[in-house]
């Protein structure tokens, strides 16, 4: 058993709003960090309802040309660099020092830090919706030359560049915080290869961070150095450039958006099938292959440059076909023998795993390049990466938050409340993002304000319209039922749901140190599931000597195996 | 602590293998140096991991009873919000007006200083 | 020789192997779910089996997945081949200059100098041949843009300063709608054209009573490759 010894506090106790601002305790920072991301999401969903009420029908004019730029920008942006990417990480600095059996996360004030400048990051780039020309414009991956100075004038895109440099510079840091605790401060018997499921998919996330940030920021510096007049992405070796560093971050980002979701929907599931995760080795091995290859697949965003050689990317984009279907087969193995039962933690993450199917196979057909060719810049690309990272990434993520809210709180949240979230988001996440599909297929291309009367577009983008309506209506019931289960608590203790891992063998919500008194012996990913295994196996010999009048001679089967 | 490294090093394989490809099939120079960057970054973690302790490149679980140190890390750090707001600060004075770039440096030394002292403190032994 | 390569066939070839292997992967992978759920679900907790691996069977549909990728592979690189390498080699019956520039389409068929302007101001058809390789040479004069024509189930980028050339064929006749696909500043939505594909006759006839009127333009200082476009750029393209 190994907690570290409680900290000496050598500031003056803070109360109150500033104490939760500068603690050092990784539950407050992951939370702080989580709680940010939630209010970005409203923030990015309200741009997105705007674009959809504008794209309503062929005639509508909701907002101006500018202003449905300026949106479409602001909304990827903030979905993308304040929150998802940023809840991946966070509910990792949360919840992998419990999983690990760690009392901390590793060097908490970088974490805190990083956390700080995240959030910094995020504001300085919202700000620009406060100048003239109003915030960035140029889209969300900026490429150059439309993202210089002079094609897009204003301090606005300035300052968007500058807050995505601090948001990804805030992240990094704080991923390599949960990087280093993973291969520092696991407990002992936490051998890399007994780690959850969940820390596995946070390793996997930190890796690419760690990888992959970096570039962005170099790319981002310099060209916010551009657009102060420095002359570095010339002609079109810069254009391509820019494109290759740019995509080498935004590839991994979109698996970091992806994983730890897959790792929230995979813990449900085995915790409500009352079996362990199913084939834990394979699938170790299949993230870190598909993590690999994430970082190789880039330039497939590219395709219609003429500036890469396209079938390498379509070689490597191809081959996640193999990971990912490892993990499907692991998802249906977990279940099969199991005994189910239908939690709404449960009920979204085979939903996440459904709807994600769809993103994933549209990913494949988008790796062929001829199949790119026409597909790239249409709503197919916009319908496939919604599907992934809305349809599946968000209802993995909602599957965890029903998962962990109560060892988070210490109470549960509203199973009813939940299935009324759970229907409305599946119906209107499909009702929004199913048309798109065909809407690109039909020749529409992404990031038009307006678009004109070809035959089929009219009703298609009807549809999608009021299907973003009924996905907030679905966000509006998930708030309702955190507020009412915060308000009237049904308490939930250590263990609601029979936890197969070391967060369930603390208390809800768990002590500063995380664990105050001795973990359970560690002897696989699933620890808690293993005691109770073996305690049911001793009862049942236990039973069975009583029944057989041997009068307890000798040492039990259960007994005698390590 | 004990097979720490392990995972760095497998994911590096992993990497140099997809750049080795890359190399030879597209010569890219931008490319396999985006690539060879990640790698350094993963390989030098790797490195600093194995030298700071031998048993991170060891197969294994930490074993039982192994004492680390125990953290004497403050429960709150005033140094590390206020080191990164002051940075924020500078960055947005780029943008907005130079007295934000004096001001956030300001207190980028400011909180170093209060870092210094927090790092200090833990130094100090514990009755 | 063989065939001309067309975009759109090789497009519909590929298509109608990688959506019906998508759908039916989508739907094995929900009648297995469904099927699951349905037989081991209400069971009690000691019910649930405590076998977690099998890795003879993983590594076997490991090796099947192996096999799938090889296969889209294979029919990938055939596609991709014809489209970007085999087109290219074909000796095109008619090259046109197409210039991008915030938000205009400027279309320039040197051989018979006529010029075609399409976009924010204006919408002047691009009239082509069917049945014909036609080589389009694709420059952008400020931003990045994007030829797409989503009949042809094609697009290419126009990057500035560095002329690209692809070859596409209309196996079909007829009006068909063209759009900048890269989001290239405030008007994109309207840089739009309309290619009205002909017979090569038609075209040709077309060609000549258009080419006499042009000349005295073209004459003037149309646009050539490579000059930048401030210099002799006809007004109406620019910002």
């Amino acid at each position: 058993m190994n907690v570290t010894a409680p900290a000496l506090p050598t500031a003056p106790r803070l109360s109150g709003w500033l104490g939760a601002a500068t603690s050092t305790d990784h539950k407050r920072i992951g939370l702080n960090m989580i709680l940010a991301s939630l209010a970005f999401f409203l923030v990015g969903g309200v741009m997105a309802l705007m674009m959809r009420t504008q794209l309503a029908t062929p005639d509508t004019r909701f907002v101006s040309d500018e202003t449905y730029d300026a949106l479409f920008t602001m909304h990827g942006s903030t979905m993308i660099y304040l929150f998802v990417t940023p809840m991946a990480i966070a509910i990792g600095v949360y919840l992998v020092p419990l999983q690990i059996g760690a009392a901390t996360i590793a060097a908490p004030r970088v974490a805190l830090a990083g956390s700080w400048t995240w959030l910094s990051g995020g504001l300085i780039m919202q700000s620009g919706w406060l100048t003239e020309e109003g915030p960035g414009r140029a889209g969300w991956f900026s490429y150059v030359p439309l993202s210089n100075s002079s094609n897009t004038p204003g301090v606005g895109q300035d300052l968007w560049t500058l807050g995505v440099i601090l948001a990804a510079l805030g992240m990094l840091l704080v991923a390599a915080c949960v990087l280093a605790t993973i291969l520092r401060h696991r407990a002992p018997g936490m051998a890399v290869l007994r780690m959850p499921i969940f820390t596995w998919t946070e390793l996997v996330t930190a890796l690419m961070v760690v990888g992959a940030f970096p570039v962005l920021i170099v790319a981002m510096a310099l060209l916010y150095a551009e657009r102060m007049g420095a002359h570095v992405y010339m002609g079109y070796t810069g254009a391509i450039d820019y494109q290759d560093m740019f995509w080498f971050f935004g590839h991994p980002v979109v698996y970091v958006m992806f994983f730890p979701y897959l790792g929230a929907a995979a813990e449900a599931i085995a915790v409500n099938a009352h079996k362990r995760w199913f084939g834990y080795k394979a699938f170790v091995a299949s993230m870190l292959a598909f993590s690999a290859l994430s970082m190789s697949v880039w330039s497939h965003h590219m395709f219609t440059t003429g500036g890469v050689t396209n079938q390498y990317f379509a070689f490597t984009s191809t081959a996640l076909v193999v990971p990912a279907g490892i993990e499907y087969f692991d998802m249906i193995g977990t279940l099969v023998g199991g005994a189910l039962v239908f939690r709404v933690s449960m009920l979204f993450a085979l939903t996440f795993f459904v709807q994600f199917l769809i993103g994933g196979l549209s990913g494949i057909y988008l790796a062929s390049p001829v199949l790119d060719y026409q597909a790239q810049a249409s709503y197919i690309v916009i319908g496939h990466f919604h599907y992934t990272l809305f349809a599946g990434s968000i209802f993995g993520f909602f599957a965890g938050v029903y998962h962990w809210f109560p060892k988070v709180t210490g109470a549960r949240l509203r199973e009813g409340l939940g299935r009324v979230h759970l229907v409305l988001l599946t119906i209107g996440t499909n009702m929004t993002f199913a048309p798109m599909f065909f809407l690109g297929e039909k020749g529409m291309p992404r990031r038009i304000a307006e678009y004109p009367e070809h035959p089929g577009w009219a009703t298609l983008n009807l549809v999608s319209s009021i299907g973003s309506g009924v996905v907030a209506l679905g966000v509006a019931a998930f708030l309702v039922n955190v507020v009412v289960s915060l308000r009237e608590r049904e308490p939930a203790g250590d263990d609601p749901w029979l936890g197969h891992t070391l967060e369930w063998a603390t208390s809800s919500p768990p002590p500063r140190h995380n664990f105050d008194r001795p973990l359970p012996p560690i002897t696989s990913y699933a620890p808690l599931l293993d005691l109770r295994e073996r305690a049911a196996e001793a009862e049942g010999a236990h039973a069975r000597r009583l029944a057989a009048g041997s009068g307890g001679l000798g040492p039990s089967p259960a007994e005698r195996s390590p | 602590m004990r097979g720490g490294a392990l995972p760095l090093l497998a994911w590096a394989c992993l990497i140099g293998a997809l750049m080795t490809a890359n190399a030879i099939w597209t010569g890219d120079t931008i490319q396999i140096e985006s690539f060879a960057g990640a790698l350094a970054v993963l390989l030098l973690w790797a490195l600093a991991l194995t030298a700071s302790n031998r048993d991170a490149a060891r197969r294994g679980a930490p074993p039982a009873g192994e004492r680390s140190r125990p953290q004497r890390i403050p429960d709150l750090s005033t140094g590390a919000v206020g080191a990164a707001l002051g940075v924020a600060a500078a960055v947005f004075g780029l943008a907005f007006g130079h007295f934000l770039i004096y001001f956030g440096c300001g207190l980028f030394a400011l909180s170093l200083g209060r870092l210094a002292l927090e790092l200090r403190a833990e130094k100090e032994p514990r009755e | 020789m063989g065939a001309l390569v067309e975009t759109s066939r090789q497009y519909r070839h590929l298509f109608d192997i990688y959506v019906p292997i998508a759908l039916g992967v989508f739907a094995l992978v929900v009648v297995i779910l469904a099927v699951v759920i349905v037989r081991y679900r209400g069971r009690k907790p000691e019910q649930a089996a405590s076998w977690h691996e099998h890795n003879p069977l993983e590594s076997a549909y490991a090796v099947m997945l192996g096999c799938v990728v090889v296969f889209l592979l294979y029919v990938t690189y055939r596609a991709e081949h014809q489209v970007d390498t085999v087109a290219a080699r074909e000796r095109p019956a008619l090259t046109v200059d197409v210039y991008g520039a915030k938000w205009e389409w400027h279309f320039h068929y040197p051989a018979y100098g006529i010029d075609r302007y399409s976009g924010s101001v204006g919408h002047e058809t691009l009239v082509l041949p069917t049945d014909e390789p036609i080589r389009m040479r694709l420059v952008s004069l400020d931003v990045i843009h994007e030829f797409w024509v989503p009949e042809l189930r094609y697009k290419h980028d126009l990057i500035p300063g560095y002329p690209q050339d692809i070859t596409i064929t209309f196996p079909d006749a007829g009006s068909f709608p063209g759009q900048c696909a890269e989001f290239c500043g405030l008007y994109h939505s309207r840089m739009t054209f309309t290619v009205d594909a002909v017979s090569p006759a038609s075209f040709a006839a077309w060609a000549r009573a258009h080419a006499r009127r042009s000349t005295a333009h073209a004459a003037s200082g149309g646009v050539r490759i490579g000059a930048h476009v401030a210099a002799s750029a006809p007004a109406r393209l620019g910002r």
